[in-house]
């Protein structure tokens, strides 16, 4: 068992790392429900074997391939009728997305601004999807439109957030 | 990458998410998805905003703070629970922020009296953001960036976020684990930034603060004045607080007294009543330190410290009454009644439940002294230590203040007091109050009792029945 000290270490950089891991392991697992068990099985693991990782090295990295870990195996549990993609392609997704979480938290900074200056509308449309957790169809429900006119309109807004995002990321390399 | 397969890319992802593709999508976008390496990286982008979308709710509660959902879904108290099955099994916390909009839990609340606050005022309760307006009692609020709050009352607090809050009026410690440095509260006239450290502040809406470090390092902003100052372990600033509280009357318009009892008072009953204003009465208080001392007997309270760490801070009160109005009477049944006063120095926080001892003085000759120049060396009673002299008193009783409280009054009544009265023989009855009670940290509070000075609040009054 880890003395205080390695406690304290683990804790900080399990804080400090939290979102960009949360993060990680909801890229890679749909269902909120499996997202939350292997996000909560992946930082046990990272505790019990918290020996093993050397100080100064890639916290976030160790985490993200030990969270990959728990999706595969997850994946081969749960058995289910048909597996979405490949292990194979989710791997090559998960190298790209740790990409992403390097970046740290300025990415889910620029989101946040981003998603500030949406119109009320769309902002309403991606608070009822991501926020609220409605099913497509309980957002067409909602705003008196179709599953197919729903996709599309949030797929326009996600666009709009990504240029936005790039931009506001690009911004502040530009200053820094 | 063609905008147009930007988007089909953008749709797919979403229509992935919610197993929606039919076994042919599946594959064809499996097959782009190896071979087309742009392909590949748009799409991982687009999982991952999706995930920070649906993981991180910080861009709702930013974006419109003040539309609260309406439906809370369900999976989510799971994901709470389940984290805090994690925290027993790991022996640590695991910190979520609500989904409902909550930002801190009320995580204690002792003998506590609330006015109108608009948030929750039961232990446990998850708090969004809102106003906690604490009369009496302690609480401890938990932000879920993790810093602590202790309230002492009075106390009015507005919950902003996990980060912020604004200290309205009142007094607080704060602790701020090493994950929410930064952590903000804001006043009237300051705004103080935590980074990483345990500080106490107290401030009101005439825009006065005071802030003490007592770890760590703070920051403060005073928003009269162009840049900030950095506060370290032992330091602290203050910006008229403690003068407001000690001379209330400077600097604002006369306000109407209080009524006061008058020097002698008889209920009808048997019982009359005087307080140290009567006759040759006297009220100070004494402090452990070789230093001259001001003239506490012009204070509007007497205050009460033992401290074992730093023993130059103990105080003890030393009160006389005038019993002449009573000679030659028996006295059947007395009682001491004294007022607290909320103290200016010093936080709760770091001083339990509190035992305090009333003792007699029994030497007579010691009954002369002065308000004026009255010190820890010429004092009755007085012996080295924090108790006085056993040889020249005796212990009348004893009474408690929980942690916390500063206002309300403490009486003592028994036949050691009326026993006591009746053997004096000049007239005068000189007592000494004592906290037995040590400070569990340094800087713990002073407690304080009102004086014949004291405007607002009833001097000490001795109760007697007559036969």
């Amino acid at each position: 068992m880890p003395d205080t000290d390695r406690t304290q270490e683990f804790l900080e950089l399990l804080t400090c790392h939290d979102r960009a891991l949360g993060v990680h392991v909801y890229s890679m697992v749909h269902d909120p429900h499996d997202a939350a068990d292997i996000l909560q099985q992946t930082k046990m693991i990272l505790w019990r074997c918290f020996d093993q990782f050397e100080t100064g090295t890639n916290f976030l990295a160790w985490a993200r391939k030990t969270a990959f870990h728990q999706v595969l195996s997850h994946r081969r549990q749960k058995k289910r009728e048909a597996v979405p993609l490949s292990d194979e392609i989710l791997e090559l997704l998960h190298d790209e997305v740790s990409k992403l979480s390097d970046s740290g938290d300025r990415r889910g900074d620029a989101l946040r601004a981003c998603v500030a200056k949406l119109p009320a509308a769309h902002r309403q449309l991606i608070t009822l999807r991501y926020y609220e957790d409605l099913e497509i169809d309980g957002v067409a429900e909602r705003i008196r439109s179709t599953a197919g006119a729903v996709y599309r309109a949030l797929s326009r807004i996600r666009m709009n957030l990504m240029t936005c995002v790039e931009k506001e990321l690009h911004l502040e390399g530009a200053e820094a | 990458m063609k905008t147009t397969d930007q988007f089909r890319l953008l749709e797919l992802s979403e229509r992935y998410a919610d197993e929606q593709l039919s076994a042919a999508e599946l594959a064809a976008l499996e097959t782009e998805l190896r071979d087309d390496a742009a392909a590949r990286a748009f799409f991982a982008k687009a999982l991952h905003q999706r995930a920070e979308l649906c993981f991180d709710d910080a861009w709702h509660t930013q974006a419109a703070p003040a539309v609260q959902s309406a439906a809370r879904p369900i999976w989510w108290r799971h994901v709470i629970t389940a984290a805090a099955a994690a925290c027993v099994t790991l022996g640590i916390f695991w910190l979520q922020s609500g989904r409902d909009g909550s930002v801190a839990t009320l995580i204690r609340a002792q003998q506590c009296q609330w006015a109108g606050s608009s948030l929750p005022t039961v232990e446990g309760a998850r708090l969004k953001p809102g106003v906690l307006d604490l009369i009496e009692g302690l609480a401890v609020l938990r932000f879920d960036s993790g810093a602590e709050l202790v309230l002492e009352a009075p106390a009015t607090v507005e919950v902003l976020d996990a980060m912020n809050c604004k200290l309205r009026r009142g007094t607080l410690v704060a602790e701020v684990p090493p994950q929410a440095k930064g952590f903000t509260i804001d006043t009237k006239d300051a705004k103080v930034i935590d980074w990483g450290t345990k500080f106490g502040i107290s401030a009101d809406e005439d825009g006065k603060y005071m802030v003490r470090v007592l770890e760590g390092l703070v920051e403060v902003n005073d928003k009269n004045t162009v840049g900030a100052q950095k506060l370290e372990k032992g330091e602290g600033v203050d910006r008229g607080w403690s003068q407001s509280q000690l001379h209330p009357g400077i600097g604002s318009a006369p306000e109407p007294s209080r009524w006061q009892p008058a020097n002698v008072i008889d209920s009808g009953d048997g019982w009359q009543a005087i307080t140290t204003a009567f006759g040759r009465g006297k009220d100070s208080y004494i402090q452990s330190t070789e230093k001259p001392t001001p003239d506490f007997g012009k204070h509007p309270f007497f205050r009460v410290k033992r401290s074992e760490g730093k023993p130059e801070l103990n105080r003890k009160g030393c009160i006389a009454f005038d019993l002449n109005k009573f000679a030659g009477r028996k006295i059947e049944d007395a009682e001491l009644v004294l007022t607290i006063d909320p103290s200016e120095l010093g936080f709760a926080s770091f001083v339990p439940d509190s035992t305090f001892a009333v003792y007699g003085v029994t030497d007579e000759a010691a009954d002369e002294w002065e308000e004026h120049g009255l010190s820890w060396q010429n004092a009755p009673a007085q012996a080295p230590g924090h108790l006085p002299d056993a040889a020249k008193v005796r212990l009348l009783g004893k009474f408690e203040i929980a942690q916390g409280i500063n206002r309300g009054t403490r009486k003592l009544r028994g036949k050691e007091l009326a026993d006591f009265l009746n053997a004096d023989t000049n007239q005068i009855a000189t007592l000494i109050i004592c906290r037995e009670t040590d400070e569990t940290g340094d800087s713990g509070l002073v407690h304080a009792f009102a004086t014949k000075e004291n405007d607002t609040r009833s001097a000490p009054m001795l109760r007697v029945k007559l036969r």
